[in-house]
């Protein structure tokens, strides 16, 4: 079989298992919250498997396809891609600017950086704004009673959530401008060099013996941190925490 | 021939021979996974380096993260020496080699990233993202924990509101097991967000690269500060680097060049490095062969290669003896052995704080009415927030019910300020000893805190709770009890 057949047949083949497993994980977390809306509190095991019954199709098919897909690939691998090249703009820009010298940066290149740095500004600034809801609720004590503790940190994970929503669509948009500020950069840049002549590298500084120093500095100061936590029965406490199973600490309840 | 092709090409790397054995070393209590109960032998207080929650069944050594935000749940009281050392020392020695090839959890994530489909490739916005570890370092790992220790109560809020290990190895983990049926009606509003996110982690890793570690993880991130002088790393030599931008491509994470916070050290760019410029430093037993710093002569290679078997078989040794050490020379409980509902509570006598400590706590102390007992401690956050419901229902059955909580053994030390401070006209009794441990298996205590028992007013007990327990089901066991 040709190679572009190949590829398609795996392509398809990963679609599906990508939908599948989507779907699946989709089913679960639907369950999961139809068991908590139900408030069929105390659950049971039989209550729970019940549920999950209902979405075991989806589960199989999930997990059926990623047996095709170990299938697929055993009985029809994929030759190696050699394709491996430098997509990302920035990296590329990065070796170019080390080839750049101060002196030949033009105007244009100088704007594109300022654009860039002016978009992060801004971007940075509406993400800690969208934050800002989330932290006045979490700084205001008075909400945060130790009988309501639970309910009062998901409502401030609700808002947190938004926060994430809405600086992930930020951040997406300043990706994509960052990215076309990048490939205009890397345009002005080959020109630059082609018309300047390349300057000398500096020899790289022998850092070795300072960080060598420093390794060592501090190993003997965790060293003796822990020798000072184990005189104060630092190994106890951290014993005692691992033999008791604290139900809300690994999110039972 | 196929398949001998696909094995050939498929067999396992070292790296991954090294995940498995370190998944298998910090999880080497594999009869929890039959017993359904946790190790709680002496080993427990050493932490493993990578993240893997203690509560799952087989864990066989302390979660860092775990233990660092709970020794931090009480730095109002005590400076966490201790564990800042611990996790200091691990960053020293393997920086985010830990990351790359001893983390049960990422073990897990690239398994699943093995599942065929179209994948994520990183970008400039996962690149951005990649710094959302900051902040969950910065606020669920030191902040909240700091902040509600000096409140007087203990919140490890990564391990409760993000960790999915927690979630899987401990929690699913638990209740997976017959013998924890009881834990199902602990569930609520909080598993539901915690089984939500494990699901999120788990797709995410299938489509994402290592998806927890590369946003999420703050383990990693205190590792990787540390990874331009941990012992063990990666390096590039200036001198031969051609800045061709190779090892930048065959990174899977979010570098931005190698070694920098983000790299987990696999070592995918050393065999991509057309000019070799790339090379792993530190022992020689944990460099790979053929690719050392500079090259080395013949005799030094033999040299290297036998001790390399030599380290091979001592931790072949080590993993066998942890397996039969935890497995079968342990002597820990196989199943809660006390005091069932339906029978005659056991009676122990325990000092009571609220009576000038001077008589001890006893069934028959407080004979002829309905008596609930919770066994709670300062330094267990579901116990802290459960008591307002106790000190309320105390109030509302003075005269019917006696209410009797009973500081652990561990921190005891700590219970009667907490007490004095927070419930100084309670009409609860607070009692503490060295027997309350004791006392807390004697009625059936497990694993899990807290714990409330039931009695009516023969002195038998009508109901168990292990785990929280929320105010009206607590009132209908009582109104039970007194029938």
């Amino acid at each position: 079989m040709d190679e572009k057949k190949l590829r398609l047949i795996h392509t398809v083949c990963g679609c599906v298992i990508s939908a599948a497993l989507i779907a699946a994980a989709v089913c679960l977390i639907i369950s999961a919250y139809t068991i908590y809306k139900s408030g069929d509190s105390p659950y049971t095991p039989e209550s729970i498997g019940a549920e999950y019954a209902k979405i075991a199709v989806p589960l199989w098919i999930a997990i059926g396809s990623i047996f095709a897909g170990i299938i697929l690939n055993v009985a029809l691998p994929l030759p190696k891609s050699k394709n491996k090249a430098l997509k990302d703009p920035f990296i590329k820009l990065r070796i170019l600017q080390k080839k750049l010298p101060e002196a030949s940066m033009t105007v244009k290149i100088k704007r594109e950086r300022e654009f860039r740095k002016l978009m992060k500004i801004i971007c940075a600034v509406l993400c800690l704004a969208s934050f800002i809801p989330a932290v006045l609720l979490l700084t205001w004590f008075d909400h945060f009673t130790v009988s309501n503790l639970t309910v009062a940190l998901l409502e401030t994970v609700q808002l947190l959530l938004v926060g994430v929503i809405i600086s992930g669509v930020l951040l997406f948009i300043l990706s994509i401008l960052e990215n076309k500020s990048a490939e205009r950069e890397i345009e002005w840049s080959k020109i630059a060099i082609s018309s300047s002549e390349k300057s000398e590298e500096k020899a790289p500084e022998n850092n070795e013996n300072k960080i060598k120093i420093a390794r060592l500095v501090l190993v003997g100061v965790a060293c003796a941190l822990i020798v000072i936590g184990l005189t104060q029965d630092g190994f106890y406490d951290v014993l005692q925490k691992a033999i008791r199973i604290c139900t809300e600490c690994i999110g039972l309840g | 021939m196929k398949i001998k092709e696909w094995f050939a090409s498929h067999k396992p790397t070292k790296r991954r021979l090294i995940q498995l054995y370190a998944a298998l070393l910090f999880n080497a209590n594999l009869k929890g996974f039959g017993n359904g109960r946790i190790y709680q032998g002496p080993l427990k207080g050493i932490c493993a380096p990578g993240i893997n929650c203690y509560s799952c069944p087989a864990a066989s050594a302390a979660c860092p993260l775990g233990s660092l935000q709970n020794a931090l749940t009480a730095a109002n009281k005590s400076i966490p020496y201790y564990m800042v050392g611990i996790i200091l020392l691990y960053a020293l020695l393997f920086g985010r080699w830990i990351c790359g090839f001893l983390c049960p959890f990422g073990l897990i994530q690239d398994l699943l990233y093995k599942i065929k489909t179209p994948k994520i490739k990183k970008n400039r916005l996962t690149k951005i993202l990649s710094k959302l570890k900051y902040v969950i370092l910065a606020v669920f790992v030191f902040a909240l924990p700091l902040i509600y220790a000096f409140r007087e109560f203990v919140l490890p809020a990564f391990c409760k509101y993000i960790c999915p290990a927690g979630t899987l190895e401990g929690a699913v983990g638990l209740l997976s097991n017959e013998n924890n049926e009881n834990m199902f009606s602990m569930l609520g509003p909080l598993f539901t967000w915690k089984f939500f996110l494990l699901v999120v982690f788990v797709t995410g890793a299938v489509f994402i690269y290592r998806f927890f570690c590369r946003f999420f993880c703050p383990l990693g991130l205190i590792y990787g500060l540390f990874n331009k002088i941990s012992f063990v790393g990666v390096s590039v030599d200036k001198a031969k680097c051609t800045e061709c931008g190779r090892c930048y491509s065959a990174c899977k994470m979010d570098i931005s060049k190698v070694g920098d916070v983000e790299c987990i050290q696999c070592g995918d760019c050393i065999s991509e490095c057309p000019t070799s410029a790339i090379y792993r430093r530190g022992p020689r037993f944990l460099i790979d062969p053929g690719t050392p710093n500079g090259k080395i002569g013949e005799e030094t290679a033999k040299k290297n290669r036998i001790g390399k078997r030599i380290v091979a078989a001592i931790l072949a040794v080590i993993l066998v003896g942890a397996l039969v050490y935890y497995n079968f020379i342990d002597k820990a409980p196989e199943a809660v052995t006390g005091a069932e509902v339906g029978q005659m509570c056991p009676s122990e006598e325990i000092p009571l704080y609220n009576s000038d400590q001077t008589f001890g706590f006893s069934v028959t102390t407080t004979n002829s009415k309905v008596r609930v007992i919770n066994f709670w401690g300062t330094w267990c956050g579901p116990c802290v927030a459960e008591l307002p419901h106790f000190d309320e229902l105390a109030s509302e059955y003075e005269g019917e019910a006696v209410f009797i909580a009973i500081h652990s053994s561990y921190a005891g030390d700590t219970a009667l300020d907490f007490i004095l401070e927070n419930y100084p006209d309670s009409k609860m009794l607070f009692g503490q000893g060295d027997e309350t441990d004791s006392y807390f298996y004697a009625l059936g205590g497990g694993d899990t805190w807290p714990m409330t028992v039931v009695l009516d007013a023969d002195g038998i007990i009508t109901a168990r709770f292990d785990g929280s327990v929320d105010y009206e089901t607590l009132k209908s066991a009582i109104e039970e009890a007194l029938k």
